[in-house]
Parts: structure tokens; C-alpha cells; sequence
């Protein structure tokens, strides 16, 4: 009798907790679509078109990408040290570089007022005197000019022009420009030009503060620095009903009745891709190599997506990104030659991120919806400038800080890793938060270092078929 | 929604009016759903499965009778729709003579706080052919007579499935209540954790534990 009662509650349990969904499910768009095109709507609109704009646009990044991903004629990228060699050989024998580099020293306040014209004399040009090879010259702030010191200069104070001053990143400045070369008068060969650092940085304009007293900056150096339709295709249709026999016959589902017994056909319900617009805002945290030492940073977005095949998204769009990071200078790479290695480098970079990943769902229930995707990210750089902390603020010995003035592009070089949460709001709208690793394929930017980032995204999902399907 | 509003719609439906169609559509969506997800082993199983329904609502209102409540109709042919849906994959189900049932054990279900929504994913962890007889038998009230009829299956088919799910249930409660008390800490032992650095170190001279 307790196992009969026993059973009889469970029974009763379900019956009673299932009959009154106190959640109920939202009502979604893409379900009607679904229907309408069961019963017949036309396609109309923009979104009749958008399958097609898909694929063109789809087909036009791979163009693009593999346009720039060709290979190219130039020099290959070479190790810092190799390239400083191998510069100075070819700087005779190749056009003039585009790449130019201001570097510009940091200031020592407190001997300012100790620096005069003479040392400005000393201090900005002699290489053609000592006859050292130009490669070697570096910058030397005031307090060692007991030495031969091949200065680089303020640009922005006096726009004199140097030629053949080192600075953080140079190598050799091939321009001849205003007053006679100073690289001419070394190697002995008129307009050299240097080779770049690497490949995709030839058009790079680059400015350093390096350590020298502000009185002394004198000079410019020129050089060479380097968005799910529920896909039925496939399903068996329904052919009757029990509760109507009388009208089964006459279905217009195309269903069959054989002496009562229900027949089975496929119809697949026609496909219809779905098409979303999010924006996006999130922190992250970005290190180099791990995300050990980490330094926070924050992502703002905004991301079209299309469902176009059932449980699969692909999305694409454009990030706005800030990412702080520090690295020790072991790290940072660099063909300037240090007199006194920094101890650490802070970077600052504002990227622009356009990503395109695909999305599989892995769960959708109720409101709740939750995918799992993967994608590349290709990084254009808005802003790329180091801060060099040398631990002492008694003496400065070298840069303390350098601002990459042109965009580095570095496409298809990162990889993404997503997890993302969404629940709906309204058959129209919906909220997510998006767990993402960001995971550097190849180097990037001026120092050539891998930037990880994990970050957490909170968006605001609108579906924009709501707008443009047909009444 | 008014009868008079239904009314409204239903004759707009007959008359394959699309926004008529479209808000009737809207207005019970969430009651057939509800059927269709007991039925579905997720979401967008239920939405297909319902589509049909609604698909078979709109190409044969015309067949319905005022007279009855339309709800009622609705949700008829929302859990045929998904018996015929899940007919043609039952060949994959599980069909097991009821000699081979395991004995179940009792659970007391007074005590615990499941939701609808556990218990719909209880459900739709079932395998199809427990979840649908357990569906048809235990929440829509059919014998195992007309379960069988309706699903092509024996009898003893039917009993065994049914057995098979309320066992599969009655585990999956059982785990959720231990889940649940683990949370509340009931009939665990606390485990004290202690401080090293505060603990002084103390000499015993040899002279035994006891002592």
C-alpha cells in the first residue's frame, strides 16, 4: 500500500509542479517567423537580402585577408640585433624609409640650469669626428658627457634637425633633409636609407623623450624604428492529429491516413537565419605571458550577429579597446640600445578589435541561452606608447618615454575564446555576460610581445529580425 | 484574454488573417509551449514541435467547435503533435520488459523545494521513451491501454517505461535533496579547521599521550 501511495505521489508531484510553469517561457520572434513560413509569408524586406549580403561580405574579408596576408617581396622580419646589422649594409643600396621616429629625452630637472650652449655643442653631433660607425651611437644624457655623446634631440622645442643620432628603436636616418647628413659624412655614401625593423612597420613614425635636459634637446632625428532559427530541415512533420480525424484528409500539411494509422512525412520547415545587433561593455585584464601580473583595462563593442545555420552564430564588429599593461624590460623588445636597462615598462594601447568568431549553443531553455565560440580578432592600434620606470628617481639614465605615432595592423593574429550567457528579456531584447580570453597568435605591436586578456562582458542583445520581418 | 477577444481571433484565423493568426499565436504561446517542453528534450525541439501544432491550428480551425473551450483544443493537439513528433524516433527508445524493472525506493517528496523548472529538466532528462509515457500516463492521465495504442508499443512496454522513469526520477530527487541539505549543512560534520600559528608547541617529556 506505501509503494502504491508512494507512487501515486510522485505522480501527483510532477502533475501538480509541471501544470503551472510559474516561469513562463518568453514568447520568441524567430519561433513565429518559423510558423509564417509554414503558412506560407513571403520574404520580404531587407532581410531576403541579408543572406546574400552575408556571403558577400563574408567573402570580402576572406579577399581582404588573404590580400594581406600574401607574402610580400620585402625583407622578412628579423631579430633586432640582426636588422641593426644588416641596416647598415643596405641602407646605400635601398630607397629612402618612410619610417621616422622622434624620440625626444626625458628631462633632468635638476641639472637644467647647469647645461649651456656648449654642451649642446658636445653633445649633438660628432659622430662624423670620431668616426664611429653610426649603429653605435646612442643617446647620452648630460652627466656623461665626459664621452662622446651622439644625442638625440627634442623635436617639438627646436626643430633642428640631427642626422645620425641613435635613438630608442633607430637605426640609421637615410633623409637628408635641410641641413648635410650627418650618415653621409660617415659611411661615405650619399642618401643611404636603413632598412626596416620589420616588414609592416615601414611607414612608422615614432617619437621618444629620451633622458637628456631639456636645453639640450635640440634637435629632430629622422629614423627608422621600427549574431537561430530553429532548423527543422530533416525533421519528420506531423500528419495528423488524433483529436481530428475528420479533417485529416484534407490537410494541406500533406499528411496521409491509412485505416486510422498515422502516417509519418518529412516536410522540413523552411529556414530562416536570425540576425542580432549587441553592445558590448567590458573590464578585462591583460598581462604578458600570464595574467599573473595583470593590469586592468576595459572593452566597449558593438557586434552583429547571424544565426545561419541551426545552434551556430557567427558574429563580427568592432571593439574599442583600452589595455594597459606593464612588462619587466626583459621583456620588451626593442633594437634601441639602452645605456641603463629601465626595470619595468608600462605600455598604454588603444586597439581597435574586429573580430569575427563562431558560436555553438550549447544549452537553450526557457529564457536562458548558452553558447560556446571561438574566433580570430584582427588588432589595428589607435595608440601604442611606453613608460620606461628605471626603480630610481635620483638620476635618469636613459628614455623614459616613447609614443608610436602610426597604426600598427596585425591581422587575423588573435584568437579568441568565449563562453557567453544570455537571457531574455523581451521577445525583442536580451541581456548577456560573456567570459572571453584573448589569446595573442603571433606578436604584436612596436615591442612584439603576446598580450593576453580575459575579460567579462555585459551586453545588450536586440533582435533586428523583429523589425524587419513581414507582418 | 476576453472569450470575446478569442472569439475575435479565431474568426480572423478562419479567415487566414495573418495578424489574427499572429496574436493568437502570441496569446498561447506560452501555455502550448509549456506542453511541447514536457514532451522535448529542449527548447528548440518544443518550438518546432509546437509549430506544427499551431501549423494544424490554423489549417483546421474551421473544424472547431465554439462550443468547447478552445485551451482545452489547443492542448490536445499540442500533446498529439508531440506523441507523433516523438512517434517516429521511439524505435530508439528504451523498451524494456517490466520483469527486468528494478525495485524503486521510497522518497519522501514533502520536504524538498523543487520549482517547475526542476522538475521540467527532471523530465526532459528522461530518455524519450520514459519521458513520454511518464507524460501521457502520470500528467495527462492515459492509461497504459491507450499509451500503447497510441505509441505502437505492448502494454508491458508502456509499464516498464513508466516504471524506468518514476525510478530515473525518484533518484533525481533523492540527488537534489542531498545536494540541497549539503547546502543547508544539514547531517554533515563540521569540520573544524584550526590555526597552526596559534597552536604553541608543547614538550611531553616522554611521559605518554595519557598522561
Amino acid at each position: 500500500m506505501n509503494k502504491e501511495k508512494d507512487i501515486k505521489n510522485l505522480d501527483q508531484f510532477f502533475k501538480q509542479g509541471l501544470e503551472d510553469p510559474v516561469d513562463k517561457t518568453v514568447f520568441r520572434d524567430a519561433d513565429w517567423d518559423a510558423l509564417e513560413q509554414m503558412l506560407g509569408g513571403k520574404r520580404t524586406g531587407i532581410v531576403f537580402w541579408l543572406p546574400w549580403l552575408s556571403s558577400a561580405a563574408a567573402i570580402l574579408i576572406v579577399a581582404f585577408g588573404w590580400w594581406m596576408l600574401r607574402p610580400q617581396a620585402t625583407n622578412h622580419a628579423q631579430k633586432p640585433q640582426q636588422q641593426m646589422a644588416v641596416n647598415r649594409v643596405q641602407k646605400a643600396e635601398q630607397p629612402a624609409v618612410t619610417d621616422k621616429n622622434k624620440q625626444i629625452a626625458a628631462v633632468n630637472e635638476s641639472e637644467k640650469n647647469d647645461i649651456n650652449k656648449n654642451d649642446i655643442n658636445n653633445t649633438a653631433v660628432k659622430p662624423a669626428a670620431t668616426g664611429k660607425p653610426i649603429t653605435e651611437l646612442s643617446v647620452q644624457p648630460k652627466h656623461q658627457t665626459t664621452r662622446p655623446a651622439y644625442i638625440a634631440a627634442n623635436t617639438v622645442i627646436n626643430k633642428h634637425r640631427v642626422k645620425g643620432a641613435m635613438l630608442p628603436g633607430e637605426t640609421v636616418n637615410a633623409e637628408q633633409k635641410g641641413s648635410a647628413g650627418i650618415s653621409q659624412a660617415i659611411t661615405g655614401q650619399p642618401n643611404p636609407s636603413p632598412d626596416s625593423y620589420r616588414d609592416r612597420d615601414n611607414s612608422r613614425d615614432n617619437e621618444i623623450l629620451a633622458a637628456v635636459p631639456l636645453p639640450i634637446a635640440i634637435g629632430t632625428i629622422e629614423s627608422e624604428m621600427p549574431g537561430i532559427t530553429p532548423n527543422t530541415a530533416g525533421n519528420p512533420d506531423i500528419a495528423s492529429i488524433n483529436i481530428l480525424p475528420e479533417t485529416t484528409a484534407g490537410s494541406s500539411a500533406g499528411s496521409d491516413t491509412k485505416a486510422g494509422k498515422t502516417i509519418i512525412k518529412k516536410t522540413g520547415v523552411p529556414y530562416r537565419p536570425q540576425y542580432a545587433l549587441s553592445v558590448l561593455a567590458s573590464q578585462e585584464l591583460n598581462g604578458v605571458g600570464s595574467l599573473q601580473q595583470a593590469s586592468g583595462g576595459i572593452d566597449v563593442g558593438l557586434l552583429f550577429s547571424a544565426g545561419l545555420v541551426k545552434k551556430f552564430t557567427i558574429s563580427t564588429g568592432l571593439h574599442y579597446s583600452l589595455k594597459p599593461y606593464t612588462l619587466p624590460f626583459s621583456e620588451y623588445h626593442t633594437t634601441y640600445k639602452f645605456k641603463n636597462a629601465p626595470q619595468t615598462v608600462s605600455a598604454d594601447c588603444r586597439i581597435l578589435d574586429i573580430p569575427i568568431n563562431i558560436d555553438y549553443q550549447v544549452y537553450n531553455k526557457s529564457r536562458n541561452k548558452i553558447t560556446v565560440g571561438t574566433g580570430l580578432s584582427s588588432y589595428i592600434m589607435m595608440h601604442e606608447s611606453y613608460t620606461y620606470d628605471y626603480g630610481s628617481s635620483d638620476v635618469l639614465y636613459g628614455p623614459s618615454y616613447y609614443a608610436v605615432k602610426t597604426q600598427g595592423k596585425y591581422y587575423f593574429s588573435i584568437m579568441n575564446l568565449e563562453a557567453s550567457y544570455q537571457r531574455q528579456v523581451s521577445s525583442k531584447f536580451g541581456v548577456s555576460l560573456q567570459p572571453y580570453l584573448k589569446i595573442p597568435l603571433s606578436n604584436i605591436g612596436y615591442s612584439q610581445i603576446k598580450v593576453e586578456t580575459f575579460g567579462v562582458a555585459a551586453g545588450l542583445n536586440w533582435n533586428i529580425n523583429s523589425l524587419t520581418k513581414p507582418k | 484574454m476576453g472569450e470575446e477577444e478569442l472569439r475575435q481571433l479565431i474568426r480572423g484565423c478562419i479567415e487566414q488573417n495573418r495578424k489574427s493568426q499572429k496574436m493568437l499565436y502570441k496569446a498561447f504561446y506560452g501555455f502550448s509551449m509549456a506542453i511541447c517542453l514536457r514532451y522535448a528534450g529542449d527548447r528548440d525541439e518544443a518550438a518546432e514541435v509546437m509549430n506544427q501544432g499551431f501549423f494544424k491550428v490554423f489549417t483546421k480551425i474551421s473544424s472547431y467547435d465554439a462550443d468547447r473551450p478552445f485551451k482545452a483544443w489547443l492542448g490536445r493537439i499540442m500533446m498529439n503533435v508531440s506523441i507523433d513528433y516523438y512517434r517516429a524516433n521511439l524505435k530508439m527508445a528504451y523498451a524494456e520488459d517490466l520483469e527486468n524493472a528494478e525495485h524503486i525506493y521510497d522518497v519522501n517528496m514533502a520536504d524538498n523545494n523543487l520549482n517547475y523548472n526542476d522538475l521540467l529538466a527532471m523530465v526532459q532528462q528522461l530518455p524519450q521513451g520514459y519521458r513520454t509515457v511518464f507524460n501521457l500516463f502520470a500528467i495527462d492521465g492515459y492509461s497504459h491501454e491507450e499509451i500503447a495504442d497510441m505509441l505502437n508499443i505492448n502494454i508491458g512496454t508502456s509499464k516498464s517505461n513508466l516504471f524506468k522513469a518514476r525510478q530515473k526520477l525518484k533518484q533525481m530527487i533523492t540527488d537534489a535533496d542531498s545536494s540541497a541539505n549539503y547546502n543547508k549543512r544539514i547531517d554533515f560534520n563540521p569540520v573544524v579547521a584550526m590555526n597552526g600559528a596559534a597552536v604553541k608547541p608543547k614538550l611531553y617529556n616522554n611521559k605518554g599521550i595519557r598522561e
